[in-house]
């Protein structure tokens, strides 16, 4: 499961994902990390079982957790298929199919904005959590 | 031997007999029970091509206005078209920008609006005359209301095109799309094997007048396009056709992310099996057309080619670059072109589409040139200033007085082997003495450093320093060996004297 998590100025400079890590023994994997001026997002990759109690405690901790349920999106109707978005995937989650449509993973999604910014036709959306 | 005529497959259109395939599956087919037999076979070839195809636009034709005006100046939805022809014709092109949306809107997108049959506001200005007295006029306009709208592409359906990847270490946009640092994808473009041009690469029944399929409707070869170069297999072609009986399907607006607004056009052409040697022609396969991968960081028209490469390869979506595999991929559609060349079969097997041999034949030889320059252009060698270095190993208290000794700004750091390492200004140092941060260079330098080659134009120091909002690059040789320096205030100097950076 993702989850985008955002970090307010009062508890930025917190190690908080290392506390989580210890307190809970569960591995968070850190799939992108922005930081903007005082505040700071990341996104964070949980196994399902434990999803629960990671968000519990990133809650306690004033974390603003929000769950990733489709991290990006494509407008198959106007999706020209051309594959501009294909190879600057870092994570190969975007691939070309048997007759040449391009086809979206989007649980490998790790929301860079890679094809957003590289799809001539606009088609593809991160969702706005 | 098989020898047919158009009219022969003409005929064979109207009652129904003809045997059409697509150029995939033509090359297939051949392979399985070879040329002759294929050629025995099959009456027509048809094949598709949906690219970025940047060299479009369409001439326009608005109707008077009362009273009337002379276009001098006419703005779509914003969007500049050229006016210098008859008082209300103007000619949009795909790659216009426009002047409030910037790149994000052009030419093509409002092409495309008014296939969507959405209004457009038309704007135009004049200088008034005596039978056109009007100077202004401001209206809103959709595709049914204008008398004629002929799509007129300059340079279409290339026979193949370059393929790019970005051997430097910053992400670079281009129109071949984003190309990121290191060599980390390859982009490349055109139909391959379903490439109407590499399936007639003799020219022999494309040409001047053939009827081919242009945006969903039929269109025509005008002539070669322009840049036409053939012998390098770099062939292109000018078309046309009525945009009124076109289709949003074949034709769409695109926006490459910092580069600017293009046209996917979706462009196919018949090719009659008129012999063995056209059937030939049309088995190509993806293993035999072959392209080069170059290295689209170098801002110049001779870019460096890292590999030849065909289009089996480009499709399997990895090639091996210097040792390293690396992905690719297509900016152009190879759906969609499946979907232009089937669209043309099943037209011309229902008796819509009729085939037409060229009233002219085009040229099947020659290249073409690059632009002859007069005026001299200085380059970085001309303009760049001597520089001291420090090694690495230095302080910064020791950069501080080198920076005092010798009045530069900029210090570039080198190591023991005299290679550029990074960079170090004076803010930096003044900075790192202030806080009392470290004695180190190490920490406080730059080291992503932006350079340029003696040889590269002083255009390109312009460029550089306003992209990357810097005030200064090292020169460095093929061996990262420090040259000299180029500054914002030593170009300012050239301008000043009078010189054209």
């Amino acid at each position: 499961m993702k989850l985008l998590l955002r970090f307010n100025p009062e508890i930025i400079k917190k190690p908080i994902i290392a506390e989580t890590v210890l307190e809970t023994g569960i591995l968070l994997d850190i799939e992108r990390a922005r930081v903007e001026g005082p505040k700071g997002e990341i996104v964070l990759n949980v196994p399902d079982d434990n999803c629960r109690q990671v968000v519990d405690i990133l809650k306690r901790k004033k974390v603003d957790v929000v769950r990733l349920d489709v991290p990006i999106t494509k407008d198959e109707e106007n999706c020209v298929h051309c594959g501009a978005c294909v190879a600057v995937c870092p994570v190969g989650a975007i691939a070309f199919e048997y007759d040449w449509r391009v086809r979206m993973d989007e649980k490998a999604c790790v929301q860079c904005g890679n094809c957003v910014t590289a799809c001539p036709v606009k088609v593809i959306r991160l969702s706005d959590n | 031997m098989v020898r047919r005529t158009i009219e022969e497959i003409n005929d064979k259109i109207r009652d129904g007999s003809v045997n059409v395939v697509t150029a995939e599956e033509m090359t297939t087919l051949a392979q399985e029970l070879g040329v002759k037999e294929a050629a025995k076979q099959v009456d027509v070839v048809t094949t598709g091509t949906f690219g970025a195809m940047c060299s479009s636009g369409v001439f326009f034709n608005f109707g008077h206005s009362d009273p009337p005006i002379k276009m001098q100046k006419v703005w779509m939805n914003d969007v500049e078209a050229y006016t210098g022809i008859a008082a209300v014709d103007a000619y949009l092109g795909a790659t216009q920008l426009s002047e409030t949306k910037g790149m994000e809107y052009g030419g093509s997108h409002v092409i495309e609006d008014l296939l969507q049959g959405k209004e457009i506001w038309l704007k135009a200005t004049a200088y008034g005359t005596d039978c056109y007295p009007r100077k202004r006029i401001d209206t809103s306009i959709t595709l049914d209301d204008m008398n004629t709208a002929t799509m007129v592409n300059p340079r279409n359906a290339y026979q193949k095109y370059n393929s790019a990847t970005n051997c430097s270490s910053k992400t670079i946009y281009t129109y071949m799309g984003t190309l990121l640092p290191n060599c980390g994808n390859v982009a490349y473009s055109g139909a391959g094997v379903l490439s109407p041009l590499s399936n007639d690469p003799g020219y022999r029944t494309i040409g001047i007048g053939t009827r081919i399929f242009l945006g969903g409707a039929q269109g025509y070869v005008v002539s070669e396009g322009t840049q036409h170069s053939p012998s390098g297999g770099f062939g292109t072609l000018m078309v046309t056709g009525d945009l009124k009986k076109m289709s949003r399907e074949y034709i769409r607006a695109a926006a490459f992310y910092k580069y600017g607004t293009t046209m996917y056009v979706g462009l196919g052409i018949p090719i009659p099996i008129l012999d063995d040697e056209i059937a030939k022609a049309t088995a190509v396969s993806d293993a035999d057309i072959t392209t080069t991968v170059y290295d689209y960081s170098t801002p110049r028209r001779n870019k460096p080619a890292l590999r030849d490469v065909t289009y089996e390869e480009l499709k399997s979506g990895m090639i091996d670059l210097n040792g390293k595999e690396v992905r690719t991929s297509s900016l152009s559609s190879f759906y969609k072109a499946r979907q232009v060349a089937s669209e043309l079969k099943a037209q011309i097997k229902k008796g819509k589409f009729f085939l037409s041999l060229p009233a002219q034949t085009i040229q099947a030889q020659g290249s073409s040139k690059p632009m002859k320059q007069t005026l001299e252009m200085p380059l970085i060698k001309d303009v760049m200033a001597p520089v001291a270095t420090i090694t690495l190993g230095f302080s910064v208290h020791e950069a501080a007085k080198k920076i005092i000794q010798d009045k530069f700004n900029h210090l570039p750091v080198v190591d023991e082997n005299s290679r550029l390492v990074g960079i170090v200004t004076s803010w930096d140092v003044s900075k790192a003495l202030a806080l009392s941060k470290s004695d180190k260079l190490a920490p406080i330098m730059t080291r992503n450093v932006i350079t340029v080659a003696p040889d590269d134009p002083a255009d390109l120091a312009v460029r550089l320093l306003e992209k990357h909002n810097i005030s200064a690059l090292p020169v460095i040789d093929k061996d990262k060996k420090v040259l000299g320096i180029v500054t914002g205030e030593g170009l300012s100097k050239l301008i000043s004297r009078g010189v054209q950076p």
